[in-house]
């Protein structure tokens, strides 16, 4: 059994290093480039991380209190992360992966079998919670009065503390599939987790952490941890976790062995649980999965069929911009990521209402030129989620567009009017709002408005080229193009130009900051000096766009890809 | 224009970075004609047809389709011509009526020709009550029938097939083959790539077999056959001796019996 393990663990690892090994002799400057960046990264979260607990334990009387109480909240909060990551994972692995059916004919132990799937949804979910909130607890330890072997141990407990979402989610599967169709339950996880994770994200708004920040934050965080109170959580493994630490810490051995106890004994239990579901469900549910995800199964008809998009695909001039819609609107990870965007929108205006109505003792709407770098930020995003990945959603189908006798630039012009346009009415719409709740005039929200309009338009510019020039047909996920080169240099770029922008923009309209700006060679934008800058960089703009989609038009006609 | 001549290439070339998959190719398809394009895994099939077809540009080297280029006239040459690939990857979330419609558009044609035709079509490849249903709970053999539908829709001069039979039932591959036959009949062309030795003899007037890149025969059925005959009736060893391998030969010898 342990063979057949580690066999099966050995298939998936090689399988990682061999992608890893041709990603990174297809591209070694980019692999090092981020390598470096990742570690410089990591590197500055470690001290950040040492820092801010050094400062808590250095803290008189209530500074072991104060670190106790940020590691419970912190494992609390990890389990409830934990949780949505392993769902969509869990089924994922257990039903819905490519290599079930090989895997399922390979002659090895099935308990084996089940052990390797379960790791994996246990490394995928937990990487990083380990990554990051393992040193966080070697310092805990490490600072506090712990003996010296300790903070190994603590690291053992933050991985088992981590194997309780994974199980449980691998259990809920399990009994789901049994019921529901596969497919329908993954929507279902990945609609939840994306609700549950925009209401984490406005809970955390909702509590102004900036509160916590600077004089007497410290004092606020103790107050606002009384609030909390975890400790009425008494049947939380995450509470049991953190009272184990905390007793490690403070050499409290009797402690510590009963939280120990009582992890190790659900820890038993729950695994026993998940064994004998699997040994009776496990088989049985993926042969109703199977079925359910081919085409054998009960087929459900499609009320589209008569529906006005579905028209429209006869319209030869509609006939890309309908078949974009219908395919976007029948995708639902599309929609999860169009909700966590209108949660990050209802985020954004609450932040600007939050806004100081003097900031750094300059104008209301010098704040809002700054507040316009911020919005173009968010339309990058939407630009790089949205338009740029639009090439390679198309997937292996593209061969139907290739083989069209419909030219390439109305394929392009599909997706402009279905991804790029309403990414810019979006930022508009962010504009407008925000400088109506920043109390700007009419004139400065028009200013704004074109400003934010150009940024816009050269970001859908630059992700349409580069989406043409980056496209991959064959990636399983489209949204792993985001972190490609391409999708790298779309941001790289957009940011840079971005920032350019609203430099312009402030040094421009405050003299204080352009004279500032000046002392690092930036030149004297003041008035009508302003107008061959703003001219220059236009021509540079459409410049670099126009050449990058005369690029993309002509690798799609070449197809090398 | 060369009459009467479907398909031209001329020394055409295609490399995959340092790899040249396709070296020096010429060939000639004529009107009316079943071309059978044969060759090992890897010789470079479906990168030919990749360009045939317009998916791909040639390094080098001239094609002609219908006499024309596709530099100049991409989309009448796209629009007299019917493609079926080798895997049929399609948009899942569409439903058959509904790509078919949107190809149709794309192919401008009418709407009611569209609608008819393609219901017509579902019905001969057994589809017709799927014609609503998401094409991502289609099996492999429904999703093929469904490509050969693509490609008949706007009834082409000229059929380009990488495996026709792969994923295919017996019925419906009987119905693939007679098919083609019917097609080339009616006056019209099929360019047809195959690793089925006796699907080749059976449905063409000549083949071609490729090998590293290369054409290294191009015959017509009467002289394979009489290839075939000078080998003791055996296809197989004919195709064996053209596209011998030294390398993979002394590899084979070497494996103890």
């Amino acid at each position: 059994m342990i063979r057949d393990y580690f066999l099966l663990s050995r298939l998936a690892s090689v399988q990682v290093k061999n992608r890893l090994m041709i990603n990174l002799k297809a591209r070694p400057l980019v692999f090092l480039g981020l390598g470096c960046f990742g570690a410089f990264f990591y590197w500055g979260y470690l001290h950040l991380c040492y820092m801010l607990l050094a400062f808590i334990f250095k803290q008189p009387i209530y500074g072991l209190l104060l670190a106790s109480r940020l590691l419970q909240i912190l494992l609390f909060i990890s389990l409830g992360v934990g949780l949505m990551s392993s769902l969509t994972n869990a089924i994922a692995h257990f039903y819905m992966s490519r290599d079930l059916e090989f895997q399922f004919g390979l002659p090895v132990n099935f308990q084996s079998w089940v052990l390797h799937r379960f790791s994996q949804v246990y490394m995928q979910s937990n990487w990083m919670l380990l990554l990051f909130g393992g040193p966080f607890i070697w310092f805990y330890m490490d600072l506090g009065s712990a003996p010296p072997w300790s903070p190994p141990i603590g690291i053992a407990v933050l991985a088992l503390l981590a194997a309780f979402p994974s199980l449980f989610s691998s259990i809920l599967c399990m009994l789901l599939v049994k019921i529901f169709p596969a497919k329908r339950v993954h929507q279902v996880f990945l609609v939840l987790t994306i609700v549950l994770v925009a209401a984490v994200i406005f809970l955390f708004r909702y509590l102004e952490p900036e509160q916590f920040i600077g004089p007497g934050g410290l004092e606020r965080f103790r107050g606002y941890s009384d609030i909390v109170n975890l400790e009425s959580y008494q049947w939380n493994p995450a509470i049991w976790a953190a009272n184990l630490l905390a007793a490690l810490s403070a050499r409290d051995w009797p402690t510590a062995a009963t939280y120990a106890a009582y992890l190790g004994g659900l820890f038993g239990a729950v695994f026993g649980v998940f064994l004998a579901i699997a040994n009776r469900l496990y088989r049985r549910s993926w042969d109703r999965a199977l079925q359910s995800l081919s085409g054998e199964g009960d087929i459900q008809m499609t009320t589209a069929g008569d529906s006005f998009l579905s028209r429209a695909l006869m319209r030869p001039a509609w006939a890309q911009e309908a078949r974009e819609i219908l395919l976007f609107l029948r995708d639902p990870s599309q929609w999860s990521q169009v909700f966590v965007l209108l949660s990050l929108l209802g985020l954004y205006l609450f932040s600007v209402t939050k806004l100081p109505k003097d900031p750094f003792g300059g104008s209301l709407f010098e704040l809002a030129l700054g507040n316009s770098g911020f919005i173009a930020f968010i339309s990058l995003s939407l630009v790089s989620r949205f338009v740029f990945t639009s090439f390679s959603n198309d997937g292996q189908a593209i061969w139907l567009m290739k083989t069209a006798p419909d030219g390439w630039g109305r394929y392009v012009r599909g997706k402009f009017l279905v991804f790029g346009v309403p990414s810019l009415i979006f930022s508009l719409l962010l504009n407008l709002l925000s400088g109506v709740l920043m109390d700007l005039n009419g004139f400065e929200l028009f200013y704004l408005g074109a400003g934010v309009f150009w940024d816009t338009l050269f970001m859908i510019g630059l992700g349409l080229g580069l989406g043409m020039l980056f496209i991959d047909p064959g990636v399983d996920n489209p949204l792993k193009m985001i972190v490609s080169t391409g999708g790298f240099l779309l941001m790289a770029s957009g940011l840079f130009v971005t920032f350019i922008h609203v430099l312009l923009r402030l040094s421009y309209e405050s003299r204080v900051v352009n004279e500032l700006l000046s002392m690092i060679f930036w030149p004297d934008v003041q008035g009508v000096k302003m107008v061959p800058y703003a001219l220059g960089l236009a021509v540079l703009e459409i410049a670099a766009v126009v050449f990058l989609l005369r690029r993309g038009l002509h690798h799609l006609r070449r197809g090398d890809y | 224009m060369d009459e009467g001549t479907m398909i031209k290439l001329d020394g055409v070339v295609k490399s995959y970075q340092n790899f040249v998959a396709v070296n020096g190719l010429s060939l000639y398809v004529p009107e009316g004609s079943v071309f059978g394009f044969l060759g090992p895994n890897g010789a470079g099939k479906t990168t030919t047809i990749r360009m045939i077809t317009g998916i791909l540009e040639q390094d080098r080297g001239e094609l002609r389709i219908f006499g024309k280029r596709y530099r100049d006239h991409r989309n009448q040459i796209l629009n007299r011509m019917g493609y079926v690939p080798d895997r049929p990857f399609l948009y899942g979330k569409l439903t058959a009526n509904e790509l078919l419609r949107f190809l149709g558009s794309l192919r401008r044609l009418p709407a009611d020709v569209v609608r008819r035709r393609g219901q017509q079509l579902l019905e001969q490849f057994q589809l017709g009550e799927f014609g609503n249903q998401l094409i991502e709970r289609y099996s492999h053999g429904m999703r093929q029938k469904l490509v050969l539908a693509t490609a008949l829709l706007h009834e082409p001069d000229l059929l380009i097939v990488d495996e026709p039979m792969v994923g295919l039932d017996p019925r419906a591959a009987k119905q693939v083959k007679q098919l083609i036959v019917d097609f080339a009949r009616s006056g019209k062309s099929v360019f047809m790539s195959t690793h089925t030795l006796e699907v080749a003899a059976q449905l063409c007037d000549q083949v071609g077999i490729i090998h590293k890149g290369k054409l290294v025969a191009d015959e017509s059925i009467p002289n394979l056959t009489a290839r075939i005959e000078a080998n003791d009736g055996d296809l197989e060893a004919v195709f064996m001796a053209l596209t011998k391998d030294q390398h993979n030969e002394d590899m084979l010898e070497a494996i103890p019996r």
